[in-house]
């Protein structure tokens, strides 16, 4: 364990083989601790500032168990410096990305490689992943197949990085995106994954506990994958989580637990976002197309609603005060994106170029011909063209972006809302600045004040559906880091809420607005929801929680472009 | 077993179509067929109650009641108010063999009274749980009274006058309006809610409401083109 810090591009606390999250304390790698969450230095030891810290950290209950598993409030050397460090002063490339679309190497996808890969340059991707669904066929040609192809569209698109992933069965749960660095071992590593871990492949879709312990070991087998160096990276996300209720909190928790360097988030926004246009321009069923209910597997304490969209985000992110936010209440990393999962355009004029029994034989369908006219039965746009995950990178490579959406620093939009965000989080008080961009912790002493700095660019050209979207309200929502719970299947935390919200008068240009926090007292979080303001409802958790939030979308009638969202990941402010 | 049995040829439940509490020592049947989808389970729901209430069985419709329940990662169907004759011991022991008809395709097991019968594939213990649970008045409802009248487009009143459905919950919060219209799908399941048979539903633009259920939900990758 000594040597593997500085041998690849991120600290990462070290991986393990088990499920259980909070077992660590002796085991993990001191390095990874601040001195102050190191039980093996005594007190006698630390300096006056970390005494003070670890004083605090022992008041709230939140010394020993879980500061190892990826814990905000067991940072500083494990987090990338830069994010806990003493002066962001932006300089990052914002590259806008999909991590989560298919090809015709999917038993229900139609495209080539090629195709959207095309069309994701053309809409302003930076980076893409292609995710063709784990099964028997992919596991046996499809995985090895597509990365020749992939390979020539890294070639012949060369503003764009492809990404080969694929999109993981978990066992007793939902889907979700393993990607990887390209490099000697992509296509083996993951075949191997594929054959081990998926769950349609393993045939362990059943939420059993033996089923749920599988997706745990694929977890820690990307993560050994890594360590070892047959790959230099891999990274996890959850998609679509709340579309049957099967991805239960204690699971996310497991995944994330097991791995925080590896599992590092959930889809925000599921794709299909087209797919709640009304007839007969669309395919008439839910935006996301989540229209399922509780079944057999599912979670029974999930309410209904989760199974619906809420501006078309997902229920865990878009309920202020709900899962997500139980997450980042503990002081868990855990980030959110927004993808097409791009199988069939609404309008296009492609099908496929043969029988379907063509998939099995070759581990493909045939190469999409004209079909003759334009196709609204379907309910996906093309990558880049409604849903963006914005990376705020430190280079136009693939591990930077891996790196920056391990770190966090990453914001979403539907329909181009705004054309960039920049947040920090920084110290407003006398003596040097410190401050840290999304994602970020900041560190300071207790009693220093705190304020939260966003420069928003308004949208200026039009989007794909041809309007320059108005931004019309942007909301700060606030929440204590309260440590770790005790029930591993809690979705919900009581100290989160919307804080400040901001109405936008301008039209153009750039905005500044600034939310001050004061002076820090207790750990916390912030971060960001900005909406075109044409639909909103009060949160599920109540008015005084979230007054304006976004609404349940109407199934067979929701007009994507008419209820534009953006949402921002967290910053931590921590005190010393 | 926690059922109990009515005195034989007593009235097996005495709801009527606007009252879907069942009277407590109704019959209740338990069945697990190893269903994976509500959809299998509907379907087996229905072919049981074909079974056991024969189209021409009239009025006793009004107070059968067959419901899904979530068990051990399956679904598994549970039938209430049965006829009283199935109450009885030669009643009991017909519905049980109606497993070897059944169960010539589909291996399950049926629990009835202090009765299960079960197989190797299928132990009888989801099937008790599942009658146990409509016992406690729990459930998806599949059949109920009044639910042949909800098909097309109904008025909220009449879904709430004419059929066991007690009450409304609206996804998000709210109150339908009076003269709301439900746009059945001719597919509605409501639920039993703090003993309240209650109907889950969804705005769907102005004055218009759907089943929070949709008939055929997406499937997990589906092969739609």
């Amino acid at each position: 364990m000594s040597d593997h810090h500085h041998a690849h591009p991120h600290a990462h606390p070290h991986p393990h083989t088990h499920a259980h999250p909070h077992t660590h304390g002796t085991g993990s790698d001191p390095a990874e601790l601040p001195p102050s969450a190191d039980l093996s230095v005594p007190d006698t030891e630390l300096s006056p500032a970390e005494l003070s810290r670890r004083s605090m950290l022992r008041g709230a209950g939140l010394l020993g168990a879980g500061l190892a598993a990826g814990n905000v409030l067991a940072t500083p050397q494990a987090a990338a410096k830069a994010e806990t460090g003493s002066a962001y002063r932006g300089g990052l490339q914002w590259l806008a990305g999909d991590h989560h679309i298919h090809t015709q190497y999917s038993n229900d996808g139609k495209y080539r490689v090629i195709d959207q890969v095309r069309h994701g340059n053309a809409y302003g991707l930076d980076w893409m992943v292609i995710t063709d669904h784990g099964n028997v066929t992919h596991a046996k040609i499809g995985v090895e197949k597509v990365n020749p192809d992939i390979v020539a569209a890294r070639e012949s698109v060369r503003g764009t990085l492809v990404f080969q992933g694929l999109e993981w069965n978990i066992p007793a749960a939902e889907h979700g995106t393993v990607f990887v660095h390209p490099g000697r071992n992509e296509v083996d590593v993951l075949k191997e994954f594929e054959n081990s871990y998926d769950g349609k492949v393993a045939d362990a879709e059943d939420s059993t506990p033996q089923n749920e312990a599988l997706a745990i070991a694929g977890v820690n087998f990307l993560s050994d994958a890594v360590k070892s160096k047959r790959l230099q990276d891999a990274l996890f996300l959850a998609n679509h989580p709340s579309r049957k209720g099967i991805d239960a909190p204690h699971e996310i928790r497991g995944w994330r637990d097991a791995a925080p360097h590896i599992a590092v988030g959930m889809e925000g926004a599921p794709g299909h976002q087209a797919a709640g246009l009304p007839e007969p321009y669309g395919m008439a069923r839910a935006r996301g197309l989540y229209d399922n209910s509780p079944g057999a597997g599912s979670f029974p304490g999930y309410p209904l609603e989760s199974y619906r969209t809420f501006g078309g985000f997902d229920w865990m992110t878009s309920t202020v005060g709900g899962l997500w936010d139980s997450l980042l209440a503990e002081g868990k990393p855990w980030w959110i994106t927004a993808n097409s999962d791009s199988h069939h355009v609404i309008g296009d004029t492609a099908k496929r170029g043969a029988p379907d029994e063509h998939y099995e034989q070759h581990g493909k369908h045939a190469d999409p011909v004209y079909s003759g006219g334009p196709d609204f039965t379907e309910g996906d746009f093309w990558p880049g063209y409604y849903s963006r995950t914005h990376v705020g990178a430190r280079g136009f490579d693939y591990a930077a972006v891996m790196e920056g959406i391990r770190a966090g620093r990453v914001w979403v939009d539907h329909g181009g809302l705004i054309a960039g965000l920049d947040v920090s989080l920084r110290t407003a008080g006398r003596g040097p600045q410190r401050a840290v961009p999304l994602g970020g912790m900041l560190h300071a002493r207790r009693g220093t004040p705190v304020e939260l700095a966003v420069t928003i660019r308004l949208a200026d050209t039009p989007n794909w559906a041809q309007f320059v979207p108005k931004l019309a309200r942007v909301d700060v929502i606030r929440g204590s880091v309260t440590g770790p719970v005790d029930d591993a299947d809690a979705f919900t935390t009581p100290d989160t809420k919307v804080a400040r919200s901001f109405e936008i008068e301008k039209t153009s240009g750039t905005v500044t607005l600034t939310y001050s926090l004061g002076r820090l007292d207790q750990p916390c979080y912030v971060r960001l929801r900005g909406t075109d303001g044409k639909r909103s409802a009060p949160g599920l958790l109540g008015e005084h929680i979230d007054p304006h939030g976004p609404k349940m979308d109407v199934m067979a009638d929701s007009d994507p472009w008419e209820d534009l969202w953006f949402y921002s990941n967290p910053l931590w402010a921590l005190p010393l | 077993m926690v059922l109990q049995q009515p005195a034989v040829g007593s009235s097996p439940v005495n709801a009527g179509p606007a009252s879907a509490a069942p009277a407590s020592g109704a019959v209740v049947l338990g069945l697990d067929a190893n269903c994976r989808t509500l959809a299998e389970a509907d379907h087996l729901a229905a072919r049981w109650a074909q079974h056991v209430m024969p189209p021409d069985a009239g009025h006793a419709h009004a107070s059968l009641l067959v419901c899904t329940h979530f068990v051990a990662g399956r679904v598994a169907v549970s039938l209430r108010g049965l006829p009283a004759d199935l109450g009885d011991p030669a009643g009991a022991a017909d519905a049980l063999s109606a497993l070897e008809t059944l169960g010539a395709d589909t291996p399950a097991a049926v629990s009835l009274g202090d009765r299960t019968v079960d197989t190797e594939a299928v132990p009888g213990a989801s099937a008790e749980r599942a009658a146990e649970a409509a016992a406690r008045t729990d459930g998806r409802a599949v059949a109920f009274a009044g639910v042949g009248s909800l098909t097309g487009e109904v008025p909220v009143s009449r879904v709430l006058n004419g059929s066991a459905i007690d009450g409304l919950a609206v996804l998000g919060g709210g109150e339908p309006e009076p003269d709301a219209v439900l746009r059945t799908r001719d597919h509605v399941r409501p639920e039993w809610s703090n003993g309240v048979l209650t109907l889950a539903v969804s705005p769907a633009g102005p004055g218009i409401y759907v089943p929070f259920e949709v008939p055929n939900p997406t499937p997990c990758c589906a092969d739609h083109a």
